[in-house]
């Protein structure tokens, strides 16, 4: 089949060009894992849930226990000028109250709402205030009540950071390889003057369309690849980067396996478009800039899904793409596969690959469209 | 062998037709120089002759097949080089060029073995034949494109400027191939700027000027009117 001969051309070509073997392979495998490393170290345990550094206005006891009685590694400051420490970043937070007897009339609680421990310090004891003098009493009894999560701490923080990152950062590889690969195998056909040599041919414009989308698509494939195995190797040495446990730990061989399977519709369908975006365009330049909107647009899409929840997902989603992969991304993480959605998501993805088949289809046998330069 | 009978093209944008009523035969082992100014129409021609663009009106015939009827028995007998550095992939090398090019215009191995070996020993490729183009010089680069078009073993050669930017070593060699392909029964049709080119080469000399053929004459005809002046019908 002569499309294939195109395919194996493309990927000699692209194999050649080192810039593509670094941007398509070896940087996703080598920047995500560095990417998560960077910020986990951030949120390591510790800094998650600072110890406050609390000033209490004449240092009232009756409040140092209401506060040691939740959060007992408060460290209390005594200061001279207390809204100047915190301005400083010496305390995060200055009790001030009225009392009458031993009765506490009012809190007033001074924090600076610029800094993140302040803020994270104030949101605490506002809470803890609140509860302890504002709500309904509750009539101790014998009933113990214990509260256990489903799932472990580490399994939770995996979860966590996994189904926030891996729909973004796999649809942003996805469309950026696929996608580039594909306008260089059709702007630059136009550019370096080869593409009247492809057409005098006896080869259908079909054949040359499904050729090159499959090579573009090989791209893409060997990109997601890549920064899977990068994920799995890295989180294997060191498990932090995911959460807590490793990448394959956590998912197992055959949500990976359905995590590629789905990013591979994605794939193709992006290189579809970025065959007729190349094709339409004037240069491999211009072309690299109108693909940028899709880009960014997967970027989008996909972390908007991050406050939804991944349980409870309107099944109008599906006939969105990009959306719908990143949803089905995301059920593979959680390992919640909704089979309906999964179905229109393939068909809505097929469909748009159609569209974007045809139009390149059509744009190569235009005239205008292929001398413009 | 060809035949074309009153070609017309337009382009959109433009108020000028780029071909006007263009109609012309090029015999069997004949060489065709296509000679005009920069924007004449000649480049417009060959890629309605490559199948490449298709003209609003006429039409052109191979062998007594119109080019709508059947264009890969066409595209098959008919081997082009286009003007340019010779439109070859820079990152492939000289022979996956050429077997590139076999391969879509649906060459078997067993021809493409039997053709590939005298085609190299015939332009001077061998020393090259297996580094990658984008190191080649602009002579190399046209010598593999001529190759290239003549793997399929085409009846029929297009050749757009085939020395244009070559040095003048280069240059004799792309002549001394022309007049080879033409002993071996080649049909040729190639434009020129170059007079040497033309007048050593052809057998006619077709003079477009403005989209349209002011001049259809064999080289001796032509001589004894206008001795080598190429601009006899191309001035305003």
């Amino acid at each position: 089949m002569k499309l294939l001969i195109i395919l194996k051309k493309e990927l000699t070509d692209q194999i050649r060009d080192k810039r593509t073997i670094i941007a398509a392979v070896l940087m996703p495998a080598l920047i995500v894992p560095m990417l998560l490393l960077l910020t986990t170290q951030n949120i390591s345990g510790d800094e998650a849930h600072p110890a406050s550094r609390v000033i209490i206005i004449n240092n009232d006891s009756g409040i140092k226990e209401i506060i040691l009685r939740t959060y007992s590694d408060t460290q209390f400051i005594t200061s001279g000028s207390p809204r100047d420490a915190i301005i400083r970043g010496e305390a995060d937070i200055l009790v001030d109250f009225t009392k009458s007897g031993d009765s506490y009339n009012s809190f007033t609680l001074y924090y600076d709402s610029a800094g993140k421990s302040s803020m994270l310090a104030y949101l605490k004891f506002y809470d803890l205030f609140d509860s302890s003098f504002n709500r309904s009493e509750i009539i101790s009894g014998n009933v113990k009540i214990t509260s256990l999560t489903i799932r472990s701490e580490k399994e939770g923080k995996t979860l966590l950071t996994l189904s926030m990152l891996l729909p973004v950062l796999l649809m942003v590889f996805a469309a950026s390889s696929a996608m580039s690969g594909a306008v260089d195998m059709s702007a630059g056909e136009k550019e370096r003057a080869t593409i009247e040599t492809l057409l005098s041919c006896s080869i259908s414009h079909r054949a040359i369309i499904l050729g090159k989308v499959l090579a573009s698509s090989s791209i893409g494939f060997a990109s997601i690849l890549s920064l899977l195995a990068g994920l799995v190797i890295s989180s294997h040495f060191y498990p932090a980067i995911t959460g807590g446990l490793s990448l394959l730990e956590f998912c197992g061989y055959k949500n990976l396996c359905l995590t590629l399977f789905i990013i591979s519709i994605a794939i193709i369908m992006f290189s579809s478009a970025g065959i007729a975006i190349g094709l339409y365009a004037k240069s491999v330049k211009e072309g690299s800039i109108l693909i940028l909107p899709v880009i960014i647009l997967s970027s989008a899409l996909s972390s908007g899904l991050i406050a939804a929840d991944p349980f409870n997902v309107n099944r109008l989603f599906s006939m969105v793409p990009i959306l719908n992969i990143s949803h089905l991304i995301r059920s593979a993480v959680y390992n919640n596969f909704e089979p309906v959605f999964l179905m229109i998501s393939i068909l809505t993805s097929v469909v748009f690959t159609s569209v974007f088949l045809i139009t390149g289809t059509l744009l190569l046998k235009k005239e205008s469209v292929i001398f413009r330069s | 062998m060809i035949t074309l009978s009153e070609i017309y093209k337009s382009f959109p944008g433009k108020k000028e037709m780029a071909l006007s009523d263009i109609s012309f035969s090029i015999g069997k082992g004949e060489a065709i120089a296509l000679v005009g100014e920069n924007g004449a129409g000649k480049t417009t021609l060959i890629r309605i002759l490559s199948l490449i663009l298709k003209p609003d009106k006429g039409f052109f015939s191979f062998d007594n097949i119109k080019f709508s009827d059947n264009p890969d028995y066409i595209k098959n007998k008919t081997g082009t080089l286009f003007s340019g550095d010779g439109s070859l992939y820079d990152r492939l090398t000289a022979e996956e060029n050429i077997k590139y090019y076999a391969q879509l215009n649906g060459v078997g191995k067993n021809d493409y073995r039997k053709r590939i070996g005298p085609l190299i020993e015939d332009m001077s490729l061998s020393a090259f034949i297996n580094d990658r183009v984008s190191t080649f010089s602009r002579g190399m680069k046209q010598r593999t494109a001529i190759a290239r078009a003549l793997i399929t073993n085409p009846d029929f050669l297009i050749l757009d400027e085939p020395s244009t930017g070559l040095d003048i070593i280069s240059g004799n060699s792309v002549k001394r191939i022309i007049n080879r392909l033409k002993q071996d029964g080649k049909t040729i049709l190639f434009s020129s700027h170059n007079t040497d080119e033309i007048f050593t080469c052809a057998d006619r000399i077709t003079v477009i000027h403005k989209g349209k053929i002011n001049c259809d004459k064999t080289v001796e005809a032509y001589r004894t009117a206008h001795g080598q002046d190429l601009t006899v019908y191309i001035k305003e």
